[in-house]
């Protein structure tokens, strides 16, 4: 059997493919610990997988996309492998953390207050995106509807700080949906914000929408937090209508494209990021959106869609690894061409970027700036806070004494 | 503070600027003080050049001290003030008791009194009541809405200070402005209502001691220094044509360079109705503060000379509280501490130069030496007034200037009243910059102004403001006797 392979190529493959349990792999701890789990939070298992070359990669098992796949895991003796009928390649599959069982204070199962993927632990602290309530709606959501209760910030310190006890905390992502304010759901990520620099040494990104002005963006990186994200999912503009219609109407395509051009300034190089949902639109607007992004200063993040079965777009486009892997050469050549850096989103497994591009073919990683900057964590935190210090000001800075 | 400790309404602003940009401007502070101390160490250490005492030489150094922080505002005005009040004890330019005891100055009660009155029209709406009486008169064309937004601050900043003024008349001609659907920097007329409402404050901020206090601060120094006084009446006596001439020069201005690209202004008189409407009748809180303020004004004028105006206006607010048209709480909010403070160092400082005798001196190395005109001199003060309020505070040009004019008037004979005009009044007309008065800054804050045009027009009307000052001086003072 052949163990040659491509991470990169293998990674497409899984994602889009996805991968059977084979009885073997089924009855081991690791699995058996991740299906209760999946089973407590009401979610489809999810497993991390490191393929050789440190590529992680999320597979949704339950929701295996081709139901012919071929790849399979199965393990032999200690070790997990993927495989298929030419080829066998050992991987490492990631144990779901340990604090995942345990209970906060307040008796919430911390695997609901916060979800590790990779290096990222990600929070959700609202209850669910008010999209969600009315026909509003983003078409391809795969976010948990029931999982709405609010988590209190007592409850995500205590995940963090469980988080953190087994190193699975570097960065903590903010999750806000949609809030009908004008600041975009940044007011009720401050608070969180402001404890969680308090008591821990990470770094934090916020996904959430556009405020309404930018004032708001510029009080985002005042307050602290390190790198944000503004999702637009799809570059076309019809396709955006279509299949974001909250986004559409409440918030406008516009304003995205605004604000992220102004939080590419305000934020250091390569901390600002953008969906863009690959499989979505056609792939020539794709490569169009990551132009305009990148030139704009902004990272893409190329999560690949995976339809939840019976949702509206469960038949959509098909992809397949050899109409994606252009996309991403095309995204490394474009955060080269920009100087920009994707390390904030190396760790993302559940997405191809571009530090996995030159598996098919793209020029090498950017290494300059933030990288090997964030390097070393004490190093690039002191950076960060320089900068920040140095960049904002207030109306005490800049104002006369009014006399 | 603390990042996260950050708030919206606080202005935080991200300066995206090139990061040694950034760090220059940082450092700037740091530069400035280190600059300020080098300079202040370097006149001390000095050999004390001939017609200078030693005492004049320090009392000179705590003033180049001062000077470079209030120019730089490297620390709070308010705080270089209070630096000086320290030194000149401290360096036995003035003995500690004398140099307190000059905080209580009568100017800097005056001035906190006409911030509690002020405070009253404002908190009670009385101001903005009477902005749109008069705003309401107007109307009917937009030349008439023009003037309306010039002429009501400036009848409103003789009574209260122009730079609360423009802040309560802002929200209703942004209010006017939207509702005539004028989009900010494009449309012509949104630009002249801007204008209109910032050079309306600033003009009629030099009419009396309430619209401007530097007014206020320039007599308490000339009080100090020389025991000579300038009458509430006699101000507004000697002041009043230069404002008329300026406003109606801002009128035919404001036509001339921004001619009205709109044809009705049908529905902004609407919306000040609404308004007018929306405020009801006046209530009976705010009609007493409006009589209160009446008879205060009218005591200033015929009994300012017999009581001090200080002690009429301290009265006012002891008024005010007994008919509890005003709370303590509100006074925190409304009144501008930092002044009173400000106020109290530099007339000491003023003092100390003039006792010391440093003033003198610098008159007489300095100006004596270039011309012996009387008009010259008088001319150059009020030019260097000028262009200097166009870069920093009113108030800190004031303090600045007063003890040099003071030491300058002495030396060429010339009427010290006559100096206090020629500071003061020049350095409430500046017009060129957003930072040259609070009204600009204000006006500028919506977006409506273009900085170019409020540069190329405010510079001109620097000029002519300068030029009607120096010709009121030889046409209209004579006739009040106050020959120069
Ligand atoms: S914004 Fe769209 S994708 Fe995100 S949670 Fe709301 S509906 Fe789902």
């Amino acid at each position: 059997m052949n163990t040659d392979h491509n991470s990169g190529e293998l990674k497409l493959e899984l994602i889009t493919k996805g991968v059977r349990l084979d009885r073997s792999a089924l009855s081991s701890k690791e699995i058996v610990r991740a299906l209760d789990i999946a089973n407590q939070v009401h979610n489809p298992l999810e497993l991390d997988l490191i393929l050789p070359g440190k590529v992680l990669v999320n597979i949704a098992i339950q929701e295996c996309l081709d139901k012919e796949t071929n790849y399979r895991l199965i393990k032999e003796a200690e070790d997990f492998f993927v495989v298929n009928k030419d080829l066998k390649v050992k991987v490492y599959l990631e144990p779901p953390p340990k604090f995942y069982d345990q209970l906060t204070t307040s008796g919430k199962i911390m695997a609901k207050v916060g979800r590790k993927y990779g290096d990222y632990l990600l929070v959700t602290p609202t209850g669910a995106c008010e999209f969600l309530s009315g026909d509003m709606a983003c078409k391809y959501c795969d976010v948990d509807a029931k999982n709405t209760d609010d988590k209190s910030v007592q409850d995500v310190l205590e995940t963090i700080e469980a988080a953190s006890a087994e190193g699975a905390a570097e960065f903590v992502c903010i999750n806000v949906g949609y809030i009908s304010s004008d600041d975009g759901g940044i007011s009720m990520v401050l608070p969180f914000v402001k404890e969680i620099k308090k008591n821990f040494d990470v770094l934090i990104c916020v996904q959430a929408q556009p405020p309404k002005t930018d004032e708001w963006i510029d009080l985002t990186y005042a307050s602290g937090i390190d790198s944000l994200a503004y999702n637009l999912e799809v570059y076309d503009e019809e396709i955006f209508n279509k299949i974001a219609p909250g986004k559409m109407s409440l918030v406008g395509r516009d304003r995205y494209f605004q604000a992220l051009a102004r939080a590419a300034k305000v934020f250091p190089s390569g901390a600002i990021v953008s969906n863009l949902i690959v499989g979505l639109e056609p792939v020539e607007s794709t490569f169009k959106g990551i132009d305009i992004l990148t030139a704009m200063g902004v990272v893409p993040t190329l999560p690949i869609f995976r339809p939840v079965p019976g949702s509206d777009l469960e038949s959509h486009i098909d992809l397949t690894p050899e109409s994606l892997s252009p996309i991403y050469v095309h995204l490394q050549n474009a955060l080269k061409r920009n100087r920009l850096s994707s390390s904030w989103i190396s760790h993302f497994n559940v997405v191809v970027n571009a530090i996995d591009a030159h598996y098919f073919g793209g020029e090498a990683p950017v290494k300059r700036q933030w990288p090997t900057v964030l390097k070393s964590k004490k190093r690039s935190k002191l950076a960060l806070n320089l900068r920040r210090r140095l960049r904002v000001r207030t109306a005490e800075d800049n104002e006369s004494t009014g006399l | 503070m603390s990042p996260q400790d950050f708030k919206v309404g606080q202005g935080v602003t991200v300066d995206t600027r090139p990061i040694p940009l950034v760090l220059l401007t940082k450092s700037y502070r740091s530069i400035t003080l280190i600059a300020a101390v080098v300079i202040f160490l370097l006149i001390i250490n000095l050999p004390t050049p001939e017609g200078l005492t030693f005492t004049g030489q320090k009392a000179l150094a705590t003033f180049a001290l001062c000077l470079v922080l209030w120019i730089t505002r490297a620390l709070p005005l308010a705080v270089t003030s209070l630096l000086a009040l320290v030194l000149i004890p401290m360096l036995g330019i003035l003995d500690s008791t004398e140099a307190f005891s000059l905080f209580g100055n009568q100017a800097v009660f005056f001035i906190l009194g006409a911030f509690i009155l002020a405070a009253a029209m404002m908190k009670s709406g009385l101001s903005s009541h009477m902005a749109l009486i008069f705003l309401r008169r107007f109307g009917g064309s937009p030349g008439r809405l023009l003037a309306g937004v010039l002429l009501v601050p400036a009848f409103l900043s003789f009574l209260m200070p122009e730079h609360a003024v423009a802040a309560m008349m802002f929200p209703i001609v942004l209010e006017v402005a939207h509702g005539l659907d004028l989009k900010p920097q494009k449309t012509i007329y949104g630009q002249a209502l801007f204008h209109s409402l910032a050079w309306g404050a600033a003009i009629g901020g030099v009419a009396t001691y309430l619209g401007g206090a530097r007014n206020a601060l320039a007599v308490g120094i000339l009080k100090q220094s020389t025991g000579e006084f300038i009458g509430f009446f006699e101000w507004m006596i000697a002041v009043l044509p230069t404002v008329l001439v300026m406003l109606g020069v801002a009128y035919l201005a404001l036509r001339r360079f921004f001619p009205s690209d709109v044809v009705s202004v049908e529905k902004a008189v609407k919306l000040i109705e609404e308004k007018n409407k929306s405020l009801g009748k006046m209530n009976a809180e705010q009609r007493l503060i409006g009589i209160i303020m009446v008879f205060t004004v009218i005591a200033w004028i015929f009994l300012g000379s017999r009581f001090e105006l200080a002690s009429i206006a301290i009265v006012a607010v002891v008024a005010l509280f007994v008919f509890q048209l005003i709370k303590w709480k509100d006074l925190e909010e409304y009144v501008n501490w930092g002044i009173i403070l400000m106020y109290g160092g530099a007339i000491a400082l003023g003092f100390a130069l003039e006792k010391s005798g440093a003033s003198s001196w610098i008159a007489e190395t300095t100006v004596t030496k270039w011309t012996d005109s009387p008009f010259l001199i008088v001319a150059l003060i009020a030019l260097v007034s000028l262009l200097l309020t166009e870069g920093m505070s009113n108030a800190a040009v004031v303090a600045m200037l007063m003890p040099v004019g003071l030491g300058i008037a002495r030396q060429y004979g010339i009427d010290f009243k006559i100096m206090v005009f020629a500071i003061s009044v020049p350095a409430g007309l500046g017009f060129a910059f957003p930072i040259a008065s609070p009204p600009n800054a204000i006006a500028y804050s919506s977006g409506f102004i273009k900085p170019r045009k409020m540069f190329t027009i405010g510079i001109m009307m620097d000029f002519v403001a300068l030029l009607v000052f120096l010709l009121m001086t030889q046409i209209y003072w004579p006739l009040i006797n106050l020959d120069l």
